[in-house]
C-alpha cells in the first residue's frame, strides 16, 4: 500500500542522466574562490578576526604600558614596529587597534542589520504610513553629511553617556569598568554609527521585498496556495539573502572605517584606548620625524579596508550573478 | 514638466524643514552651554546664569527657539560662533596655522564664518574635480575598449585602491615620500592661493576619493555602447577610433557620469574634513574639526546645514537634469 504513495520526484529517471542539482551557494563559493582579490579579502577578514580575539595573547606588552624612556623609537628587536610618543609598543597598539576596529564593525553591523531590515521589511510589508515614513526618514539621514553628522552625534552622546555613568555610579555604584573608560566610547560610536549608517539596508531589503513580490514565481506560489509565512521564509528571505550579504560586508569594512575617521578626527576613541584612526592623528604632528608611527597604522587601515572592499566586490560577483559587471 | 518641478519641489519642503529641526535639536542639545561659556567661572552664579540666559533667549521655550532659529535663517543670520564670547576659541587654532590672514574677517556671525572659508574650498575642490574628470573618463574609456584585458585589470583594480584607501592615510604618505624621500615639495600644508604647489597633494589625494565611481561608470557606459549599431555605422563610415570614442560613444555614455557628478562636485567644493585636517587648509572642512574639538554648535549647525541643504539641491537637479539630457525619460 505504502509503495503507492512514494513520490515520483525521488525515483531515478529512466531515460535520462540528469545532473547533479547546484545551489547558489555552491557556485558563489566555486566563483568566489576563483578570485584571487576576494581570496585575499577573506584572508584578511580572518586575520582580523583572529587578531581582535586573540590579540592581548599575541601581544608582547600592555597596551597601555609605557616606557618613557624609551619614547619615539624606530623598529627594534624589542619593539617590532617601535614605539609612540608614550613610549607604548606600537606593535601592540595595532593589535588592540584591530579589536577596537572589529568590535566597532561588528556591534554597528549588527545595529543597522538589525534596524534597517526591520525598517525595511515593515515598509514593504506594512505599506501606507509606515512605508511612507521609513522611506522620508532614509531621505533625510541620506541628505546628512554622514562623518560630519556622525560627529556631531557623538559629540553629543559623549556628554550625555558620560552623565549616564556618573549618575549610575553616583546613586547606585554600578560601573563597567573603574579606572577604563573606553567602553563609553564604544557606545557612543556605536550609537552615533548606527544612527547614520542603517539606511542603505533599510532601502535594499525594502526594494528587494517589493520587487520579489511581484516576480512570477511568487505569484505561481500564491496562485498554489502557499501562506505567507511560507513565501516569506522559503521565498523571500533566501533571494534577498545575496544583495544583504555583500551590503553586510562592505558596510563591515566601511563601520570600521568610519570609527578610524571618528578616531582620526578626535571624537572617536579617546586615550588611553587603542584605535587606528587615532594612532594615525595623535602621531601627524610628528610625520617629519617619525613617520613610522604615522604609517604603520596607515598601512594597516588600508590593507583592512581594502581586504573588505575586495571581498565585497567578489561576493558581490558570486552571489548576484544576474548584475555582474561585464 | 514644469508641473514636475513643482511637484518635486514642494514634496521636499517637509523634508527641509526637518532637516532644519534636526539640525537645531542637536545643536540645541550641543556640549556647550552658550551661558558657561559667557560667564567662564562665574556661571555658578545662579542670578547672573538667569541674566545671561535671557539676554541670550536661551530661557524661552524650545519650539520658539526653533521658529526663532528659522526665522533668523531666513534672514540671512546663521547665528553667532560661540567663539564670540570669552572662554572659547575655535577660532584661534586656526591663526596658528600657516594661512592667509585675508580669508579670516574678524567676524564671529557663522554664515560669514563659512563663506570666507567657502573660497579655499572650492578653490581646491575644483582642482580635485579637474583631475578626476580629465583621468576618471580616460581611465574608463581605456578600460572599456581594452575590456577584460590586463589593462582593464589594472585600471579598475587601481581604482578601487586609490577609492578605498581613507585621505588620512595616503595623506601623510604622499608627504613623506614628496618630502622627505624624494624632495619635490619643501613646504607643504597651509594654503598659499590656487596656483601655488601646496595645492597639488591635497587636490589629487581628494579628487581619488571617487574615481572608482567614475572609472566604472564611464566604463560600463563605453561597454555597453561597443557594439550598437550607430558605433558600427561611424566606423564603416571610416571615421577614426578615437573620434568615434569621443563622438559616438562618450555622448551615450556619459548622461550616468554626469548626474552622479553633480553629487561628487557639490562633496568636492564644500571641503574635506580630512584633506583639509592633514595639509592644514583653512577650508570649510577644518573650520568644522575646530569647532567639533572646541564644542562651537552654531558653526558645526552652520556646515551640517549648508551641506545637507546642497545635497538635497543637487540630488533634485540631478534628477531634472537627467530628464533633460536622455530624451528617453519622460515625467507624468
Amino acid at each position: 500500500m505504502i509503495s503507492e504513495f512514494e513520490p515520483e520526484g525521488d525515483a531515478p529517471h529512466q531515460f535520462f542522466v540528469m545532473p547533479a542539482q547546484r545551489s547558489l551557494w555552491q557556485d558563489a563559493i566555486e566563483q568566489l574562490a576563483r578570485n584571487r582579490l576576494a581570496i585575499f579579502g577573506a584572508f584578511v577578514a580572518f586575520l582580523l578576526l583572529f587578531v581582535a580575539v586573540f590579540g592581548p595573547w599575541l601581544a608582547p606588552y600592555d597596551y597601555a604600558e609605557q616606557n618613557l624612556l624609551r619614547i619615539n623609537e624606530p623598529p627594534s628587536g624589542d619593539h617590532w614596529l617601535g614605539t609612540d610618543g608614550l613610549g607604548r609598543d606600537l606593535f601592540t597598539r595595532i593589535l588592540y587597534g584591530a579589536r577596537t576596529a572589529f568590535l566597532v564593525g561588528l556591534i554597528v553591523t549588527a545595529g543597522t542589520t538589525i534596524l534597517g531590515v526591520a525598517l525595511g521589511a515593515a515598509g514593504a510589508f506594512l505599506g501606507g504610513w509606515v512605508d511612507f515614513t521609513v522611506m522620508r526618514l532614509a531621505d533625510i539621514t541620506m541628505a546628512f553629511p554622514d562623518i560630519l553628522l556622525a560627529a556631531f552625534i557623538s559629540v553629543i552622546f559623549r556628554e550625555k553617556v558620560l552623565e549616564a555613568q556618573i549618575f549610575l555610579l553616583e546613586r547606585y555604584g554600578w560601573t563597567f569598568s573603574e579606572a577604563n573608560r573606553v567602553y563609553l566610547d564604544y557606545l557612543v560610536i556605536f550609537g552615533s554609527l548606527t544612527l547614520v549608517q542603517w539606511y542603505g539596508k533599510a532601502r535594499l531589503v525594502r526594494g528587494q521585498i517589493l520587487s520579489l513580490r511581484e516576480k512570477e514565481f511568487i505569484e505561481a506560489e500564491r496562485a498554489l496556495g502557499a501562506s505567507n509565512w511560507a513565501i516569506i521564509s522559503g521565498h523571500l528571505i533566501p533571494n534577498s539573502l545575496g544583495p544583504l550579504i555583500v551590503t553586510i560586508t562592505v558596510g563591515f569594512g566601511g563601520a570600521m572605517l568610519s570609527e578610524a575617521s571618528l578616531s582620526f578626527l578626535g571624537v572617536g576613541i579617546q586615550p588611553p584606548g587603542a584605535s587606528w584612526g587615532a594612532m594615525i592623528n595623535d602621531n601627524l604632528g610628528q610625520w617629519r620625524y617619525y613617520p613610522h608611527l604615522v604609517v604603520m597604522p596607515g598601512i594597516v587601515l588600508a590593507i583592512v579596508v581594502l581586504g573588505f572592499n575586495f571581498l565585497g566586490d567578489g561576493l558581490n560577483d558570486a552571489l548576484n550573478p544576474e548584475q555582474r559587471r561585464r | 514638466m514644469l508641473l514636475y518641478t513643482l511637484r518635486r519641489i514642494a514634496a521636499l519642503a517637509p523634508i527641509v524643514i526637518v532637516v532644519v529641526f534636526i539640525t537645531f535639536i542637536l545643536g540645541y542639545f550641543g556640549p556647550i552651554d552658550p551661558v558657561r561659556a559667557i560667564l567662564g567661572e562665574e556661571w555658578e552664579d545662579e542670578q547672573r546664569y538667569a541674566e545671561t540666559q535671557r539676554a541670550l533667549g536661551l530661557d524661552r521655550p524650545f519650539m520658539i527657539q526653533f521658529l526663532d532659529y528659522v526665522g533668523s535663517l531666513f534672514g540671512g543670520n546663521w547665528g553667532q560662533s560661540l567663539s564670540a564670547y570669552a572662554g572659547v576659541a575655535s577660532d584661534r587654532a586656526a591663526n596658528q596655522g600657516r594661512v592667509g590672514g585675508a580669508f579670516f574677517g574678524t567676524s564671529t556671525g557663522v554664515r560669514q564664518m563659512i563663506f570666507s572659508r567657502l573660497a579655499i574650498s572650492a578653490q581646491l575642490g575644483l582642482w580635485a574635480l579637474l583631475f578626476l574628470v580629465i583621468f576618471g573618463i580616460l581611465l574608463g574609456v581605456l578600460a572599456a575598449v581594452k575590456q577584460n584585458t590586463i589593462i582593464d585589470y589594472i585600471i579598475v583594480t587601481g581604482s578601487i585602491i586609490a577609492s578605498s584607501i581613507p585621505a588620512y592615510v595616503i595623506g601623510p604618505i604622499l608627504l613623506i615620500v614628496f618630502v622627505l624621500k624624494v624632495p619635490v615639495f619643501k613646504s607643504v600644508g597651509g594654503w598659499d592661493g590656487m596656483f601655488s604647489r601646496q595645492a597639488i597633494l591635497p587636490a589629487l589625494i581628494l579628487g581619488s576619493g571617487p574615481l572608482l565611481v567614475v572609472v566604472r561608470q564611464t566604463r560600463a557606459g563605453i561597454v555597453e555602447v561597443l557594439g550598437k549599431d550607430f558605433v558600427r555605422t561611424a566606423r564603416a563610415k571610416g571615421m577614426p577610433e578615437r573620434l568615434v570614442i569621443a563622438r559616438h560613444m562618450l555622448r551615450t555614455a556619459m548622461i550616468p557620469v554626469l548626474t552622479s557628478l553633480g553629487l561628487i562636485t557639490s562633496g568636492l567644493l564644500l571641503g574635506s574634513l580630512f584633506v583639509e585636517q592633514i595639509f592644514n587648509i583653512p577650508g570649510i572642512g577644518k573650520l568644522a574639526i575646530q569647532s567639533l574639538m572646541s564644542g562651537d554648535h552654531p558653526v558645526i549647525m552652520g556646515v551640517v546645514l549648508l551641506q545637507a541643504l546642497l545635497i538635497i539641491t543637487v540630488n533634485l537637479l540631478t534628477d531634472l537634469l537627467y530628464g533633460a539630457l536622455d530624451p528617453r525619460v519622460t515625467y507624468d
